[in-house]
This record gives structure tokens, sequence and C-alpha cells, in this order.
């Protein structure tokens, strides 16, 4: 039997329904999904094991995924440059520039384009082994 | 930016669902290559009878009406549609190769929204159609019957095809009952926020149910919580008492008919 080679993505968004929605999508993808609610619960989990990608949404409670993705992009090894992809729904209207200055390496808007996210999971997914 | 364009949805819904009903095989295939496109569901229905069993099901934004049909004619069939589907939210169009089928009365006055004569022109037809739907669906959102939504408005034919494409049917409903229980608990704290005048909460309450139902394709839902998250960062006073009901309106609109749409895909 050929073992199935997993890649491990950790999703933050503090909706259950885009956490549910992203699983069922991405089990498709074999990712494996790790859920995170909140700021401070991405950068723990992320502290804890190794992921091969983030998918952040910006607007998340006690801490917002731009701080988080600022955190991990000044940690200063070879775990600060996992990609990030971003996702907001940009309630405040910031200018995408500010999403790449934190450190994502795609931003995406919602409402969601499936197609063109699964199409970013296999980029930054593909060389990872 | 300017405040009254942004107020406007967006874009608007393209999402359409066609009822083609025509005797002749190739008539109908043709119909359908002419307006097949990743946000159209068409339907095609060989009879009057069948045209009318698929209407027990579902809720298009069109009909195309063949005229001269055996044992049930065109003219028939809408009359049967009127009856028992007195509030339907479709534009019925009359489509004939006799411009004589209708003798001197006009088509409106029997009925039918509009008359198409064949043979039909492939690319006008679609810009037609698509010009008549608009013009319908602002006229519906302007007058009072707001909740008159097709199947098609309510959760968005694009979305659903491009979730199929990694979801199973089951699975897909299973997104969208999330959707239902997370959104009715949001629904509850929007109530109690709307009492306590707490905007910051309301306004991320908003926010969270706009990117979720965009995600979901669920329009009137997304577009209505955009332009009341607009409003109050606006004017940061809430006129509780006409976006609640409406937005409660939408959503149990929503809630009575999801599960019947995507059963059909």
């Amino acid at each position: 039997m050929t073992e199935v080679n997993y890649k491990n993505v950790l999703v933050a968004e503090d909706s259950s329904v885009i956490q549910n929605l992203l699983k069922k999508i991405l089990l498709f993808e074999n990712c494996k999904i790790t859920s995170a609610k909140d700021g401070q619960s991405v950068l723990d989990k992320y502290e804890k094991d190794d992921y091969d990608l983030i998918i952040m949404d910006f607007n998340l409670p006690v801490m917002s995924g731009l701080e988080a993705t600022r955190k991990i992009r000044s940690i200063k090894n070879k775990k600060g440059k996992v990609p990030i992809i971003g996702i907001s729904g940009n309630a405040k209207n910031l200018p995408e520039s500010t999403f790449f200055e934190a450190g994502v390496n795609e931003y995406m808007q919602k409402p969601l384009d499936y197609d063109k996210l699964i199409e970013l999971v296999k980029k930054y997914t593909a060389s990872a082994e | 930016m300017n405040k009254l364009a942004r107020l406007q949805p967006r874009h608007p819904i393209l999402s359409r669902k066609i009822l083609i009903v025509d005797d002749n095989d190739i008539n109908r295939q043709y119909l359908r290559s002419v307006l097949s496109d990743e946000d159209t569901e068409l339907l095609s229905a060989s009879n009057g009878q069948m045209a009318l069993k698929f209407l027990e099901n579902h809720i298009p934004d069109v009909i195309l009406m063949d005229i001269q049909m055996p044992e049930m004619d065109g003219f028939e069939c809408l009359n049967l549609i009127k009856k028992k589907h007195s509030d339907y939210p479709s534009l019925v169009f009359a489509v004939t190769g006799f411009s004589d089928d209708f003798g001197n009365t006009s088509f409106k006055q029997l009925g039918f929204d509009e008359l198409f004569l064949k043979p039909i022109k492939a690319n006008l037809f679609k810009d037609q159609i698509e010009n008549l739907l608009q013009k319908w669906r602002k006229e519906k959102a302007s007058s009072n019957h707001l909740l008159r939504y097709s199947d098609a408005e309510l959760v968005e034919i694009k979305t659903i095809k491009e979730l199929r494409k990694y979801a199973s049917q089951h699975e897909l409903l299973e997104i969208y009952k999330d959707f239902e229980s997370e959104t009715s608990e949001a629904l509850k704290q929007l109530k109690s926020h709307f009492e306590s005048n707490d905007i910051d909460k309301i306004l991320s309450i908003l926010h969270t149910i706009k990117g979720n139902s965009a995600s979901l394709g669920i329009s009137p839902i997304a577009k209505f919580s955009e332009q009341v998250e607009f409003e109050i960062k606006n004017s940061q006073t809430i006129d509780s008492e006409n976006y609640l009901p409406k937005l409660l309106a939408l959503f149990a609109k929503f809630v009575s008919n999801y599960e019947r749409i995507l059963k059909l895909n």
C-alpha cells in the first residue's frame, strides 16, 4: 500500500463555518487541517508542531491575524518562513500592501474563490516533503 | 468613495436557473448550448406535464415556453402554472416559430413577459434574457415583494458548482447546516447587542455573517449585511427596527429553502 503523504495545514479562522468548509475541501487535496480560532492559539500551535502552510484570516479575536503573521515572521529560523495565505473580508478597509508588509505570501478576499485557493494550496505545499 | 455607489451590491446576481419547455429535442439542445455557462443551471422539459413537475421542486428565474406542443400547448401550460403558483417569481417567455400563434392578442395579455420568434439568434438571445432578468430583479427589489426569491438568487449556482467539485452532496449540506446553526446563534447575539446599542459588537457580528454568507453564495444575506454594516459605520446610529426584522426574514427564507435547493444538485 502506498502511504498518503499528508500536508499539515494550520487554518486560523474564528468562524466554524469556514473552518469546516476548508477542512472538507482541503482533505480532497491530501491536507491535514489543524484549526485555530484566535491569533494567540495560532502562535501556540505553530510553536508546538510543524506545518507546511498557514491559512490565516486577519479578523481574529484576542490577537489579529495580521499581528500573528508579524510575530511568526519575526522568528529568526526556518520556522519563520512558513508560507502564509492571508484571507480577509477587509473590515477596516486596509490597503493590500499592509498584508504583504506583515509578511503574507498571498492574499485573498472573501467571498473565497475556491478554485484559486486550491491552486495556491497546491503551489505552496508542492515542494514540502 | 462615493457613498451611493458603495451602497449598491458589488455586482448584480448573475446566477440563474432556466427551464426550457419544448417538445423538439434539437430545439432544446440548441437552447441549452446557447445558454450554458458557469452561472446558469438549465432544466429541460419535453412537454407541459414535465414542466409542471419540475416546478413542484424548482423555482427558476426564467421559463422558456414553446407554444405549439402536442397534448398541452404553451398557453395551457402557462395557465396551469399561474393557477398553481400565483406569486411565482419567474419570468415566462414565449418562444415560437409562428408569429400568428398569438393572432391579434398580445403576448402580454396572455400572460407572457416576452415573445421570442424562432429562429433564435444565439449571440443576441443570451444578452436579451440577461437584460430582462436584471430589469425584473431590480423591479422585485424595489417593490414590496422582497422575499420572492428564485433558487438561483437564494444560493448562487456558481458557488454550488465550485464547491461540488470538492465536496459530496452530503458534505455540501453539512457545510450549509453549519452556517444555519452558527448564524442563528449569531442573530440571537445580534439582537441583544442591538438592545444594548453595542456598535462594535454589532459590526463584528455583521462582518462575520457577511463573510460566511458570501463565501457560500447566499447573496441576499451577504448583500444585506454588507449594506447594514456600511450604514452603521457611516452614521454610527442603528436603525434596529428596520435592520433586524429584515435580516431575520432573509435568514428564515434561506433556512426554509436551502435543503431543497442543495438536494437538487
